[in-house]
């Protein structure tokens, strides 16, 4: 699961009232058992509302709460229980939910455990839902049994055809039954005729996926027949189905109509009964209801040749124009009206005539971006290609121009330009393309926050209609306006103006003499140099590198030149300066044609990666890293072992000595733990290779600090081979104080020139990776283990000289650590191996550089005897995880410390 | 047509999680065996939010933002395409927005329609999940009384929420969206004779009540200009809380409207409609909490109030000089009378108010209310305020603002300003719509306690500055368009 997902399971339990319960657990089968617990409490009303709230949020989270088939399993008998225990108590309320909670739990099981491990159960609860139904008016039961028909209908959507043996009883069912079940009853009817119809299972539905609902359910068919040979009697359940409509919901009726007029797309024969539906055009008419609109709607769409007449007909276009302008509704549903008039009127031009308001196409006062953008893309759409088309057209833009005009707004831009996009789209003319630049050019010499609208839509016509001229007439005119010495840019603006100049110098559509000379003129000049931000400096030099790039530098090679210069003497930044100086002794230095295989050969040149810079970001920041660090076991790898280690006397008295000395030399060295650098799933084989990659760590100060990993080249074959990728690194820690720590990684490489930077995994140390086993001094190399030895038991006793003297510099306490001795044993050789001096029967001794610990077992459970200093407490802590609370304590000790 | 999620999010980029959401595990997994790997999922709630936020236009509202302005992106409103990491997006996600709260939902939808590349050429009539939607919205909305200032739900209110969700949307299937009906459906009616209707699943045992209320709104926009003609729209909503006996009831009653009916839209619980010149009797089933029938009468054409609005800038000082007249025969007792001169952005102080009648003051900071009182003059039925304000820039005006809001260095943007007219009316409609009581009619019941309210109100009244210059243009070219038609 990912963050997000615990974070709103989290949510959803405090949202219900059961933040209680995540309290006490740490994994999601003991949030599972708490849950359980409180379900299978002792009854009562103040109980009532807490079982409800688990059941529905067990129905939320059924797929973060399952396992095995065996959390299925206890789930539902636990829901049986709660089930039954209602029945005597009457909770409707919490009977549904369980019924609810149950059909979702199992339908999720599908997808967490193996399908055969819950055939039973599926079974069972089947049969169980089909039980309810059958008792028809039952007055106990009621919204339970609507609800097991709703279980029903989840079932059947989720394995289409799955219940269609049951149509007769389901249908008796229906008919027979009085209360307000009735409806659910037919939904599950309606649903599964007309699944019955389907010619055959899709492949990519839930059925086709699990062979065991497809094949060994005893009350699945295995040939679908029932298609062909149909329900001898369907017709007949049509009517009924359509006589009882009024008695449903709108909601509900509307639902099974659309049931219905599925089944007749899918068996033309059944149309000859579409007169039946005819009732629900007449009832839902003149309605606002946007569901029960559009039952008519789609009726007239799919059968309309059958039961619409030209007064039916009229009806809706009328209801359509009505409830698209009505000042009752509210925007959306206006809009959504307007959308199927819009349908309409393209399947059926002819229905223009009978719209006796035309006035009713142009948007009004009180219509807001989107509906000026609908009502004109209807309008567009409606009216054929020609020169008046287009006029009228662009008369009716005025609108939105005068209110742009009036108030900037983002909405309004990107609405202007959707509808200028559709109506060059819909009706490209010769006025069409003279005007929309116009339009667009006078606009942005206004307002010039327009210019990314205007420039999305030069891109976006280029891409679709290479050969119009548009793109090129409206940044013609743009950088036209914009070099003139009244251009109403700031500072503060400037940069949109080199966005313009860009386009045009990368369309290969105006001459740079003309913008360089602007520059010269009004930008690079000594006043204004100084003024420019880095970001416009970059996109200033940006365009002169296109330049180069795109055009041949003769014919402004002056300019440029003096472009160059005077930004080199103006600005001051040096990195906009060095950039400055590169392009000037590229230009005057270089034939034109070694300029272009220098500048636009990617893979040659080290300005390739030019093109990033064209955007303001020049580096991409990856939400999601691709890479992750992460740390090696603990490996031995002292040389000491290459040594044969042979005998040696030790002079006890200097060892203190020596050792204190070496203490100071061995501080200096940097401690190396051994990382993995791998990738993430979220790695593509595209996104390499990965070039110079740096990993930076962000250690506390005072913690110490720890070397950058520089990697020059690193890629992989293909996605399946991820040996391929994992590197091993050496991450070098300088500690000063090694305290546990929690360290930023983050990582800055390059991949096909683009610069990227992300945030990777923090790398969490602990204290056993900083401990290193006692060092040896060089000249009893040969005899390490005789030197540790003895070098232990020399640091023990003066560790016990010091505890019983009055400084009491070293600490004496016992704590139990709540781990068998063979697995503390089992434990320290694992993690701690190098760090071993001594294995005695019975007795574990143990010796760490900085630290000496000496652990003595009893038969079952470990008793340390521990004179140490407290940080080796928190590292054993760490290993063999004594309670939290000790944890905490010593670890707030250590901080005091 | 399932949901696959609804979500309540708020009107405010700073409420980074939503106060409701609800996903559908089920509808979810059979999405994801439908779309295989087309499938996009439903990101976390944050994700989702800033993904929401940005679409509508919350997150960086002054800035050009690719995914969302571009103009090629296919308008399929009411749906929002939204956008997600790692080029992915969300659609359909159908959003309605009531009292500063977005209601969300995402029906499911056939895959072809998801995945087609250019969705230019979709249609939401194909897609009648999406009206499904909207209507449990509806429902939704109704359900608990939400504000625009909460930033979280209590547990009682959320529990409420998915109450009204696992009774009325179980496994989001929307089966009935009216809250009102939903404890009913719980513990409806035993063992009846007939069929009981689900929309009546409760029988009501004593006196017969039916209780109507017409809501009138007039909405309108005064200019003062010779060029530019002013709009009105006079609208109302007829709503009916009854409760009445028998299993199948139904009840009639009679809308009057002396000028003339029109643009009568009706609830699906109205069975029909017989109309005469000035008349409209409806019969109709008992459809509490939603409203009977909408109407809008376009023939009325002359406002109720009449507004004339000056305001001159001096740089920072302004003179403005406010008009209103009462026409002649409309009801002279006003709940609320109150005119709002807003100066967004702008930090007003009054130095010198002059009103013929009521009081000036200034509220949030930034908008000028002139309280009028509960009547006009009674012999002029006419009011006048000048006053001279100081105004001053809000110092943390960002400069993403000041981008869009063009040139900031100049006052002469202030002038483009209107005026906002706010009244309420008891026991009237501007209109002289009304129901007559007598001709309130219930098919199983022979007598029945009825009762007939009614009120106006203004709802976007405003009156522009006539010195300034006005966001709508003269004139639609409507011969030319008509000429292109009938060719």
């Amino acid at each position: 699961m990912s963050e997000g997902d615990i974070s709103c399971l989290h949510r959803n339990l405090s949202s219900l009232g059961l933040g209680c319960v995540s309290e006490n657990t740490d994994t999601f089968s003991g949030l599972l058992d708490q849950l359980i617990k409180i379900l299978l409490e002792e009854k009562g009303s103040k109980k009532f509302t807490l079982k409800y709230n688990v059941a529905i949020f067990i129905e939320l989270e059924s797929a973060a709460l399952i396992f095995s088939a065996a959390d299925v399993e206890l789930i539902f008998a636990t829901f049986k229980n709660v089930f039954q225990d209602c029945t005597k108590e009457n909770y409707p309320f919490l009977q549904g939910q369980c019924l609810l909670s149950m059909t979702s739990v199992l339908m999720q099981a599908f997808e967490k455990v193996v399908e055969e491990e819950i055939t039973v159960l599926f079974t069972e609860h089947v049969e169980f839902l089909f039980s309810l139904i059958k008792q028809t008016n039952n007055v106990n039961n009621i919204h339970v049994r609507s609800i097991a028909a709703s279980c029903l209908s989840e079932i059947e959507l989720f394995f289409p055809q799955i219940l269609k043996d049951y149509v007769d009883s389901l249908y008796t069912a229906a008919v027979a039954e009085t209360s307000i079940a009735h409806q659910s009853y037919m939904s599950l009817l309606a649903l599964i005729i007309n699944h019955s119809f389907a010619d055959k299972i899709k492949a990519s539905s839930l059925r086709g996926k699990y062979l065991i609902v497809q094949q060994k359910y005893s009350f699945i068919p295995q040939e679908v027949d029932t298609a062909i040979m149909g329900y001898p009697d369907l017709k007949e359940m049509l009517s009924f189905l359509v006589d009882q409509l009024p008695l449903c919901s709108t909601e509900g009726a509307s639902w099974i109509a659309i049931q219905i007029i599925d089944m007749m797309l899918q068996r033309p024969d059944l149309q000859a009964s579409a007169q039946v539906l005819k009732p629900l055009v007449l009832h839902f008419s003149s309605t606002y209801s946007p569901l029960a609109a559009h039952v008519v709607f789609l009726l007239e769409k799919h059968l309309g040749h059958l039961i619409f007449q030209e007064k039916d007909m009229i009806q809706l276009l009328q209801q359509l124009l009505l409830n698209s302008s009505h000042p009752s509704m509210s925007p959306p549903v206006r809009l959504l009206f307007l959308d199927w008039l819009s349908d309409l009127l393209i399947r059926r031009p002819e229905k223009i005539n009978n719209i006796q308001n035309i006035c009713f196409f142009f948007p009004g006062s009180f219509d807001g971006p989107e509906t000026h953008l609908i009502k004109l893309k209807l309008l567009s759409s409606v009216l054929k290609i020609g020169k008046e088309s287009s006029g009228v057209l662009l008369q009716t833009l005025a609108s939105l121009q005068k209110q742009l005009k009036y108030k900037s707004s983002t909405k309004l831009k990107s609405a202007l330009v959707k509808v200028l996009y559709r109506f060059l789209c819909d009706h490209c003319t010769l006025v069409m393309c003279t005007e929309v630049p116009r339009i667009l050019v006078d606009i942005t010499m206004e307002d010039i926050s327009f210019t990314p609208y205007v420039l999305n839509f030069t891109q976006c016509v280029q891409d679709s209609f290479p050969k119009l001229s548009v793109p090129s007439c409206i940044l013609t005119s743009l950088v036209m306006e914009f070099t003139q010495p009244e251009s109403t840019a700031t500072l503060a603006t400037f940069h949109f103006v080199l966005d313009i100049f860009l386009m045009a110098i990368m369309q290969n559509i105006c001459q740079p003499k003309v913008i360089l000379n602007y520059l010269m003129k009004y930008v690079v000049c000594e006043e204004v140099c100084g003024l420019l931000n880095w970001t416009v400096g970059h996109q200033i030099l940006s365009l002169c590198y296109k330049m180069m790039s795109n055009y041949d530098t003769v014919e402004f090679f002056y300019e440029l030149c003096e472009v160059l210069k005077m930004f080199m003497a103006n600005c001051e930044d040096v990195d906009l300066f060095d950039r400055a100086h590169i392009y000037h002794s590229l230009l005057v230095s270089l034939s034109n044609k070694k300029l272009k295989e220098v500048l636009v050969s990617p893979k040659q040149s080290i300005m390739a990666s030019e093109n990033t810079l064209l955007s303001t970001s020049s580096i991409c920041r990856l939400d999601e890293p691709i890479l992750q660090l992460k740390k090696e076991k603990r490996v031995i790898y002292s040389t000491e072992q290459c040594i044969p280690e042979r005998i040696l006397d030790v002079p006890e008295a200097d060892i203190l000595q020596l050792h204190t000395r070496q203490l100071s030399f061995v501080a200096k060295k940097p401690l190396i733990i051994k990382g993995r650098l791998n990738t993430t799933s979220k790695f593509v084989v595209k996104l390499q290779p990965i070039q110079a990659l740096a990993i930076f760590f962000n250690a506390p100060e005072s913690w110490g600090r720890i070397e950058p990993i520089m990697i020059g080249h690193y890629t992989k074959k293909n996605s399946d081979d991820y040996s391929e990728l994992s590197h091993i690194v050496d991450i070098e820690c300088f500690l000063c104080k090694p305290y546990p720590a929690i360290i930023q990684v983050c990582a800055e490489f390059s991949i096909k020139n683009v610069c990227y930077v992300c945030n990777l995994e923090p790398l969490t140390l602990d204290l056993p990776h900083f401990f290193q086993p006692l060092p040896v001094h060089d000249e009893y190399i040969s005899a390490s283990t005789i030197w540790r030895r003895a070098l232990f038991s020399i640091l023990w006793d003066s560790l016990e000289e010091k505890s019983v003297t009055a400084e009491n510099t070293a600490f004496t306490s016992v704590c139990v650590l709540q781990q068998s001795r063979e697995g503390l044993k089992r434990k320290l050789s694992e993690e701690l191996e190098d760090c071993i001096v001594e294995d005695s029967k019975g007795q574990l001794l143990k010796s760490l550089h900085p630290f000496v610990c000496h652990c003595t077992c009893n038969n079952r459970k470990t008793t340390g005897q521990m004179k140490i200093s407290v940080f080796w407490v928190v590292a054993l802590c760490s290993l063999v995880y004594v309670n939290q609370r000790f944890r905490g304590h010593t670890a707030s000790v250590i901080r005091a410390f | 047509m399932r949901l696959r999620a609804v979500w309540i999010i708020a009107v405010n980029k700073e409420v980074s999680l939503p106060l409701f959401s609800r996903q559908f595990s089920t509808v979810e997994t059979c999405c994801k065996s439908m779309f295989g790997d087309e499938y996009v999922g439903i990101p976390p709630d944050e994700s989702f939010v800033k993904a929401l936020h940005t679409e509508v236009g919350l997150i960086d509202a002054g800035t050009f933002v690719e995914s969302r302005d571009r103009c090629n992106k296919p308008a399929l409103y009411p749906t929002l395409e939204v956008s997600l990491k790692e080029n992915k997006s969300l659609w359909p996600v159908v959003v309605l927005e009531n009292h500063g709260l977005m209601y969300c939902a995402m029906p499911l939808i056939p895959q072809e329609m998801v995945t087609q590349q250019d969705k230019s050429d979709i249609s939401v009539a194909d897609l009648p999940g999406i009206s499904m939607a909207v209507e449990a919205l509806t429902g939704l909305i109704q359900c608990v009384s939400l504000t625009a200032s909460m930033t979280s739900l209590t547990p009682a209110l959320t529990l409420k929420l998915h109450q009204f969700v696992n009774t009325c949307m179980p496994f989001g299937s929307v089966m009935c969206s009216n809250p009102a009906l939903m404890s009913q459906l719980i513990n409806p009616l035993g063992k009846a004779k007939a069929k009981q209707p689900l929309w009546n699943p409760v029988l009501h045992k004593g006196k017969s009540q039916v209780v109507i209320h017409v809501k009138e709104e007039v909405r309108c926009m005064q200019f003062n200009h010779s060029e530019v003609r002013d709009a009105i729209d006079v609208y109302g909503s007829v709503i009916c809380k009854s409760e009445v006996e028998g299993t199948v009831p139904e009840i009639c009653t009679t809308l009057v409207q002396p000028g003339g009916n029109g643009g009568l839209t009706v609830n699906p619980a109205v069975s029909s409609v017989e109309y005469t010149t000035t008349t409209s009797r409806l019969r109709f089933r008992p459809c509490n909490n939603q409203p009977l029938c909408h109407y809008t009468l376009p023939h009325l054409t002359e406002a109720p109030i009449y507004g004339a609005y000056r305001l001159r800038l001096n740089n920072s000082l302004a003179t403005l000089c406010m008009q209103l007249q009462l026409r002649a025969g409309i009801k002279n007792n006003f709940q609320q009378l109150e005119v709002q001169f807003p100066f967004p952005g702008l930090q007003v102080s009054i130095v010198r108010p002059s009103p013929s009648v009521g009081s000036v003051s200034v509220q949030s900071g930034s908008t000028l209310v002139w309280n009028i009182g509960s009547k006009f003059p009674t012999k002029s039925l006419g009011a006048t305020l000048n006053a001279v304000c100081k105004l001053r820039r809000k110092t943390e005006c960002s400069s993403e603002q000041q981008i869009d809001g063009g040139d900031v260095n100049g006052w002469e943007q202030y002038i483009n300003s209107c005026a906002l007219v706010l009244f309420k009316i008891a026991d009237y409609t501007y209109s002289g719509t009304r129901v007559d009581p007598q001709s309130i009619v219930v098919s199983t019941a022979p007598k029945v306690r009825c009762s007939v309210t009614s009120e106006c109100v203004s709802s976007q009244f405003k009156v522009w500055n006539s010195e300034g210059e006005v966001p709508v243009v003269a004139d639609m070219p409507v011969q030319e368009l008509q000429n292109l038609l009938i060719k």
